[in-house]
C-alpha cells in the first residue's frame, strides 16, 4: 500500500508543474495590471511603470517563472503585492475557517444524508422515498446564498440565536467557532445532503439486490446488522468518492458562502487575489488547491482498499 | 430538549454579543485596507487609514476652510516668499517621542514628490528648512498663494506627517513602520488582511481646544478601540447592523436605503455633504474625440437626470450641475440648459461637422463599482440616437483601471469614453481637480491637451487673493465647457448608516472619520 501511495504521489509532480506553468502564463496574459491597481485611482503612467519595476514585472515571463519556481521549491511563495506579507503566512491565516467550515458541512451532510438515502433505498417506491427525492432535488437546486440569507433571517435576525456574520477562531473557544459556522455549514450542507442522499440511495439499492444480502436475510439476520455490515459497507465506495470530492471542492469553492457569512477563508482570499491581480497569492493558492485535490484523491483510493480488500489485492 | 435548545441559544447569543465590547466601535469599511501608506497610494481606504493614525499641519473644516491642526500658526514675510510655521505643544508620536520639525520637513518633501498639488508647491519651493525643534520655514522662489491650502489638503494624497525615519522612505516604496501622532494607534498585531484592521485610542494625543469640524479642531477619541471590518456583501453588512453586530456601515449602496430607513434604531447619515461629482472622460488622443465638435456633440445630447436616475435611483440622493467645477447646493450651474435638457438636432449637426467616420466608439463599462456602473448602457442609447456607433465594453473594475491607461486606438486595447467620479471637495479647485489637468501626455487619463487652459491653471496657482482665484476658476470652467474637455454628469451623495440607539457624534467630512464618536454602554 505504501509503495502504491508513493507511486501515485510521484506521478503528481508533473501535474503540479504543468498547473504552475499554466497558472503563471494565464495570469500574465489576462487583462489587468497589478501595478495600475496598486497605484490607485489617480496614479500616473510613470508611477505605474515604477511600481512594475519594483514588483519585478519588467523581466521576461520565463525569467519571472524560473525565479518563482526556484523559490517555491524551497517553500517560499513570495510576498503578496498588496499586504506586503509572505503569501504562506497569508494563506495559513485563512486555512482554519475554511477547514472548519468544510469539516462541519461534511459532518452535517453525512449525518443527515446517509440515513436518509439508506432509508429511501430500503423503502424504494414509497411516499418516504419520493419525499427524500424531493428534499434532495430542492437541496441541490436552491442556490446556497438564498438558503444562507433565509437562515440568517430566521436564526440571526428573527430569533437572535446565532451571529449574522464573522468567524471566531478555535482559539476563541470551540463553542464560539461553532456559533459562527453553524449557519454557513447548514447552508452549504443543503447541496451535499441532496447529492449524498441520491448517491447513497442508488448505491444501497444496487447492493440490496445482491446475492450475499439475500443470503444474510435467509440466515435470519436482523435488518439493522444486514444494513450496516453487508449493505452500507459494500455500497461505500461511491459514497466515499463523493464525500472526498465534496471535501476538496468545499476547500476551494466556498466563495459565495464565505461572502454571505463574511468568513475570511481561502475562497475569499482567492477571489480577492484574482481581482487584485496579486500574482504571488493566486499562484500559491492554486498550487495548494491542486496538491489538496491530489491528496484527497489519493486518500479516497487508499480507502477503497480498506473498504474492499479485493481492490487492495 | 426545549430547555437544552434555549440554553444553547443563550450561549450562542452570548458568544456573539461578547465579541463586541462596549467601548469598541465596529465599522464596516468601504474597502479592505490593503496598503497602509497613504502617501504611496491614492486609494481612499489608505487615505482614511491615514486620518486614523496620522495628523496634518493644517486641515479643512466642514466648510472647506483650512485651519491650523498640528501647527500653532504661521507667519508670512512681507515679500510673500517665506512661510514660518510653528508646531503646537504636546505633539507626540505613538512611541512616546516628541514630534519635531525634523520629522515635518522630510514628510512634506516625500508627499510633495508624489502629490499633484504637492508638486505644484514643490515647483515654487526654493527651500524648506528647520529653524528649531518647533519652527520650520518654507522659502519660495516666487509668490504662491496656496501654500497653507495645499498643506491642509483633505483628499488623497493628504500631507500626513510621519516620523523622520519613516518619511525617509523613498516615495516610490511603501513605508514599513506605521507610527503616527494621530488620535488612534494602529494595532498592527491584530491586523488580519481581508478581515479586519484595529485601531486603539491614543491616550497621549493632545486634541486642539476648538470644537471638531471635519478634519480640523479637537480630535477626541471617545472609544477605546475602532475595528474596521471587511464585509464583501452589503446585504450581510445591513443584517449585521440590524442584529447589532456592527455599529456603522461607512458607505451604503442606494438600493439598500429603504431597508435601513425602515428600521427605527438605524439612521442614514450623509457624512460627505458636498458629495461626489460624476464625470464622463474622453480620450483626447484618439478619434473621434480628438475633435472638439465630436465632444460637443456628446455634451449636447446628455441629460444628467437620466444618467443619475439610472445610477442612484431616488432623486433625493443626487442633483444636476452643469459647471465642471461644481455647484453650491440648490444651484444648477451657469450654462443654461446645457446637460440639463438635451438638444439632439444640435448634437447631430455637431457630429456631422466633426467628420465622424462611423468607427465604433469604445465605452469602458466597469460593472462592479456602484459609483458609475450603470451609466455606460444609458450613454450607449443616447449616443446611438445621435448617430455614433457605440461599443460598450463591460469589465470588472480592476481591468477597467488598467484599460483606461492604454493610450492606443480603441481597436488596439484602447478606449474612447469612460465614467469616473471625484470628491466634490476637490472639484472647485483647479489645482486639486485632476480632471482639469490639460498638460497633454502628463495629464490624467484622457490626456487633455490645451496650453491655454494650462496657462489659466498656472495663473490660478499664483493668484494673489481668493477673489482673483475665483475669477480665474470661472474662466477655467468656461474654457472646459467651450472645448467640451470632459462632461460633468451631476453630483450625488454618499450615505453611511449607523445604530442611532448607541452611536452619536459622527462628524461630517469629505472622508469617513471616527474621532468624536461616542458609543453608549
Amino acid at each position: 500500500m505504501f509503495s502504491y501511495a508513493m507511486r501515485r504521489f510521484i506521478t503528481t509532480i508533473p501535474v503540479l508543474l504543468g498547473i504552475s506553468v499554466l497558472v503563471f502564463l494565464t495570469l500574465r496574459v489576462s487583462s489587468g495590471d497589478p501595478a495600475a491597481i496598486l497605484g490607485g485611482d489617480a496614479v500616473t503612467t510613470e508611477q505605474i511603470e515604477a511600481i512594475r519595476q519594483q514588483l519585478g514585472l519588467g523581466e521576461p515571463v520565463w525569467k519571472q517563472y524560473l525565479l518563482w519556481l526556484s523559490h517555491a521549491l524551497r517553500g517560499d511563495f513570495g510576498v503578496s503585492y498588496y499586504y506586503k506579507m509572505p503569501v504562506t503566512q497569508l494563506i495559513l491565516s485563512r486555512v482554519e475557517p475554511t477547514m472548519v467550515l468544510a469539516v462541519l458541512t461534511l459532518a452535517v451532510s453525512i449525518l443527515i444524508a446517509i440515513p436518509l438515502g439508506t432509508a429511501a433505498a430500503l423503502r424504494a417506491g414509497s411516499i418516504a422515498d419520493s419525499l427524500s427525492t424531493a428534499v434532495a432535488v430542492v437541496g441541490f437546486s436552491v442556490p446556497v446564498f438564498v438558503v444562507g440569507y433565509a437562515l440568517i433571517g430566521l436564526f440571526s435576525i428573527k430569533l437572535g440565536l446565532t451571529p449574522v456574520q464573522g468567524y471566531h477562531r478555535l482559539s476563541d473557544g470551540a463553542l464560539a467557532t461553532l456559533a459562527s459556522t453553524i449557519l454557513p455549514s447548514l447552508a452549504l450542507a443543503t447541496v451535499y445532503i441532496g447529492l449524498l442522499t441520491r448517491i447513497t440511495r442508488a448505491s444501497v439499492l444496487e447492493v440490496l439486490n445482491a446475492d450475499y444480502v439475500r443470503t444474510a436475510k435467509a440466515k435470519g439476520l436482523m435488518p439493522l446488522p444486514i444494513t450496516i455490515k453487508h449493505v452500507l459497507r459494500n455500497a461505500a465506495a461511491p459514497i466515499v468518492t463523493v464525500v472526498a470530492m465534496g471535501f476538496a471542492s468545499l476547500i476551494s469553492g466556498v466563495v459565495v458562502t464565505e461572502s454571505v457569512f463574511n468568513i475570511p477563508g481561502l475562497g475569499r482570499l482567492m477571489v480577492d487575489a484574482v481581482l487584485a491581480r496579486d500574482y504571488p497569492s493566486v499562484q500559491a493558492i492554486i498550487l495548494i488547491f491542486t496538491v489538496f485535490y491530489v491528496l484527497i484523491n489519493l486518500l479516497a483510493d487508499i480507502s477503497y482498499g480498506i473498504l474492499d480488500p479485493r481492490v487492495a489485492s | 430538549m426545549l430547555r437544552r435548545l434555549l440554553l444553547s441559544a443563550a450561549v450562542f447569543s452570548a458568544v456573539s454579543i461578547g465579541s463586541a465590547a462596549a467601548a469598541t466601535l465596529k465599522v464596516v469599511a468601504h474597502a479592505d485596507p490593503k496598503i497602509l501608506d497613504p502617501t504611496w497610494s491614492t486609494n481612499y481606504i489608505s487615505r482614511n487609514h491615514g486620518y486614523m493614525i496620522y495628523d496634518t499641519l493644517f486641515a479643512e473644516d466642514e466648510k472647506g476652510v483650512v485651519r491650523p491642526q498640528m501647527a500653532e500658526g504661521y507667519t508670512l514675510s512681507d515679500d510673500r516668499l517665506t512661510y514660518t510655521i510653528t508646531l503646537r505643544d504636546g505633539l507626540k508620536w505613538h512611541d512616546g517621542a516628541a514630534v519635531t520639525t525634523a520629522d515635518v520637513v522630510p514628510s512634506i518633501k516625500r508627499w510633495a514628490s508624489v502629490d499633484r498639488a504637492g508638486r505644484a508647491l514643490a515647483a515654487f519651493m526654493k527651500d524648506i528648512k528647520v529653524v528649531d525643534e518647533k519652527t520650520f520655514q518654507i522659502v519660495l522662489n516666487a509668490p504662491f498663494g496656496h501654500v497653507i491650502e495645499v498643506l491642509g489638503k483633505g483628499d488623497a494624497n493628504v500631507p500626513f506627517i510621519m516620523p523622520a525615519r519613516v518619511a525617509a522612505t523613498p516615495a516610490t516604496e511603501q513605508i514599513k513602520e506605521y507610527i503616527g501622532s494621530g488620535p488612534f494607534k494602529l494595532a498592527l498585531g491584530e491586523w488580519k488582511p481581508g478581515e479586519r484592521i484595529v485601531y486603539l485610542k491614543n491616550e497621549d494625543y493632545k486634541p486642539r481646544s476648538e470644537p471638531p469640524s471635519a478634519f480640523s479642531g479637537g480630535k477626541v477619541a471617545y472609544v477605546d478601540r475602532v475595528e474596521w471590518v471587511t464585509m464583501p456583501d452589503q446585504f450581510t453588512a445591513v443584517n449585521a447592523l440590524v442584529a447589532g453586530e456592527v455599529d456603522i456601515i461607512e458607505a451604503l449602496q442606494p438600493d439598500l436605503f429603504p431597508v435601513v430607513e425602515s428600521k427605527k434604531d438605524i439612521k442614514l447619515f450623509q457624512w460627505n455633504e458636498a458629495g461626489l461629482q460624476s464625470v464622463l472622460r474622453f480620450n483626447h488622443l484618439q478619434p473621434p474625440f480628438n475633435n472638439v465638435e465630436a465632444r460637443r456633440a456628446v455634451m449636447s445630447a446628455i441629460q444628467q437626470d437620466m444618467f443619475m436616475t439610472a445610477q442612484h435611483g431616488d432623486p433625493r440622493f443626487f442633483r444636476p450641475c452643469n459647471d465642471p467645477l461644481g455647484c453650491e447646493v440648490g444651484e444648477k450651474g451657469p450654462y443654461g440648459d446645457l446637460l440639463l435638457k438635451p438638444d439632439l438636432p444640435k448634437a447631430k449637426a455637431l457630429l456631422k461637422q466633426s467628420g465622424y467616420n462611423g468607427a465604433p466608439v469604445a465605452v469602458l463599462h466597469q460593472t462592479d463599482l456602484i459609483s458609475s456602473n450603470k451609466m455606460a448602457p444609458v450613454l450607449s442609447n443616447v449616443l446611438t440616437n445621435v448617430g455614433f456607433k457605440i461599443d460598450v465594453q463591460s469589465m470588472d473594475s480592476q481591468t477597467y483601471f488598467v484599460r483606461r491607461n492604454n493610450r492606443g486606438p480603441a481597436g488596439n486595447g484602447g478606449w474612447n469614453i469612460f465614467f469616473t467620479v471625484s470628491l466634490m471637495s476637490n472639484v472647485p479647485n483647479p489645482m486639486y481637480n485632476i480632471f482639469t489637468d490639460a498638460s497633454c501626455e502628463k495629464a490624467f487619463v484622457g490626456w487633455m491637451c490645451d496650453p491655454e487652459l494650462e496657462t489659466m491653471r498656472r495663473a490660478y496657482e499664483v493668484a494673489g487673493s481668493p477673489e482673483q482665484a475665483k475669477r480665474i476658476a470661472d474662466q477655467i470652467s468656461k474654457r472646459i465647457v467651450d472645448q467640451a474637455h470632459f462632461v460633468p454628469m451631476g453630483i450625488y451623495n454618499v450615505f453611511g448608516a449607523y445604530r442611532n440607539d448607541r452611536v452619536s457624534g459622527w462628524l461630517k467630512a469629505p472622508a469617513a472619520i471616527f474621532w468624536n464618536i461616542k458609543k453608549s454602554q
